[in-house]
């Protein structure tokens, strides 16, 4: 469960503070695959760090009893001056992990970077980036991943790959998934959010949060 | 504002192991892949010494206030060293682990305490290091009052935090504070004691320089190291007050800018 506890959330800005929620009071369930849906700017990557701890509410609380992931986007998180095996031991050490071999070695498999893995984050292309975050955040058994518009780079073969971790992975741990594909939110998720009114809107089912999606912000 | 995350350690020991990792990662930017890094860490205060001690002889001086040149030399300008490198290196120390932040662990005071505890590292191996190197040469080289010299140098390191921690917040409303800090830094090397002492200085101009901290620091560590040398000039009360100020203010200031400090 993540409970949303009158929630606001704003930027400061030239004209004032700038809301991107206002007063939220919401649970969302974390016993399925939750889409989140919304058009541009209108506060899903703020939702995804917050409830990922890498931003905090203006006001409000925001409580969890799982384990979130960071917001996995393109590259999210890696250090672009660090190799990827220094990235990889960074997060096992932050997240507690004495010995970070076996992570390494999985992070490393699944990537198929080959040599690359040892070379800094900044010359990879983002595909290769995509495939080290990806893999970063399977690694550890989180109970919620937060996944940004992951679905958008990846050769058919990482795609395949990382669908099928996915699926094994979603049995115990489940995903808040971004994106604009419309396709991927009905294969991939059970109920959906939607953002408007600087407020979230809770569907059981992923369809009707769809079709209210499409009634409120496609023309 | 809370946010509560389902976490079997300790609040203690998530911190250590955020700092334990910073400490690596730092370690690998500051010093690089190759060993020839740490010779780096000894070659600036070395570089230094053996510079104002060649030009002090051959003006024909052997001792300052009674103290062999190397080791006066050698007492001013660690501390300064480590005085200065602290403040550069904590002002910018949220800024340049910003991308961190998005892992939730990483809390804004974990870089500052990574920062220092490499520079006070630094700080003490460099002391030993040298000290060693001029036993070795033939000087006397255990302070004379060992316990108040500790004092003196742990007084800077709580003085170069407490500033590191009140610009560190600044820098975070003002882009510019490094810069700044920077042109202020340059003349205290001049101002701070480091190549002369106070009683060399006539009585009538130190009201004038009274206002430097690291100055009474530099003097203190004299006083404390050498036998010979007591300073007239030297006040702990100034510089122990705005260690302790700094500290509370900063720390203040790191409470309530904690929201500004994570968002990217």
């Amino acid at each position: 469960m993540i409970r949303f506890n009158n929630v606001s959330k704003y930027y400061p800005s030239r004209s004032g503070r700038q809301f991107v929620f206002r007063d939220v009071c919401l649970d969302i369930p974390t016993d399925r695959n939750i889409g989140l849906l919304g058009p541009n700017g209108v506060g899903k990557s703020t939702f995804m760090k917050m409830v990922g701890g890498a931003d905090r509410p203006s006001r409000g609380t925001i409580t969890v009893d799982q384990k979130i992931s960071w917001p996995i986007g393109l590259g999210g998180g890696l250090q672009g001056s660090m190799t990827a095996r220094e990235n990889v031991r960074f997060v096992a050490r932050i997240n507690g992990y004495k010995d970070s071999k076996p992570i390494e070695k999985f992070v490393d498999e699944f990537a198929e970077i080959g040599k690359y893995f040892d070379e800094p984050i900044k010359t990879y292309s983002s595909g290769m980036r995509a495939r080290v975050g990806f893999g970063l955040s399977f690694a550890f058994d989180f109970g919620v991943l937060l996944m940004d518009e992951v679905g958008a780079v990846g050769d058919q073969n990482f795609k395949k790959k990382s669908a099928k971790l996915l699926r094994e992975k979603t049995s115990s741990s489940k995903v808040i998934l971004v994106s604009h594909s419309i396709s991927q939110h009905q294969k991939l998720c059970e109920s959906g959010l939607v953002i408007k009114n600087q407020s979230l809107f809770f569907y059981d089912q992923i369809g009707d949060a769809i079709n209210d999606y499409e009634r409120t912000y496609v023309k | 504002m809370e946010r509560s995350l389902p976490e079997t350690r300790t609040p203690w020991q998530v911190l250590s192991d955020v700092v334990a990792a910073l400490f690596v990662r730092e370690l690998k930017t500051r010093f690089g892949a190759s060993k020839l890094g740490y010779f780096w860490m000894l070659a600036e205060p070395v570089a230094m010494v053996l510079v104002f001690s060649a030009m002090f002889t051959l003006l024909g001086r052997q001792v300052l206030v009674g103290a062999e040149i190397p080791l006066f030399l050698l007492t001013g300008i660690l501390p300064y060293l480590l005085f200065t490198k602290l403040i550069s290196s904590l002002t910018t120390a949220v800024q340049s682990n910003k991308a961190l932040f998005v892992y939730s662990q990483v809390t804004p005071i974990a870089p500052i305490i990574t920062r220092f505890l490499i520079e006070v590292a630094v700080f003490s191996l460099t002391y030993v290091a040298l000290l060693l190197i001029l036993m070795w040469a033939g000087f006397q080289v255990v302070p004379s009052d060992p316990l108040f010299f500790i004092a003196v140098n742990c007084l800077v390191m709580a003085l170069g935090l407490g500033f590191g921690l009140v610009l560190c917040a600044a820098q975070e409303h003002w882009q510019d504070v490094g810069k700044l800090v920077g042109i202020i830094m340059q003349p205290m090397f001049f101002l701070s004691g480091i190549f002369y002492a106070m009683s060399m200085i006539p009585k009538q101009y130190w009201y004038l320089m009274q206002w430097n901290p690291l100055l009474h620091l530099n003097e203190l560590s004299r006083s404390a190291f050498f036998q010979s040398y007591s300073s007239e000039f030297a006040n702990w009360v100034f510089p122990l007050f705005l260690a302790l100020i700094l500290n509370v203010v900063g720390l203040m200031l790191f409470r309530i800018n904690r929201d500004k400090f994570i968002a990217s």
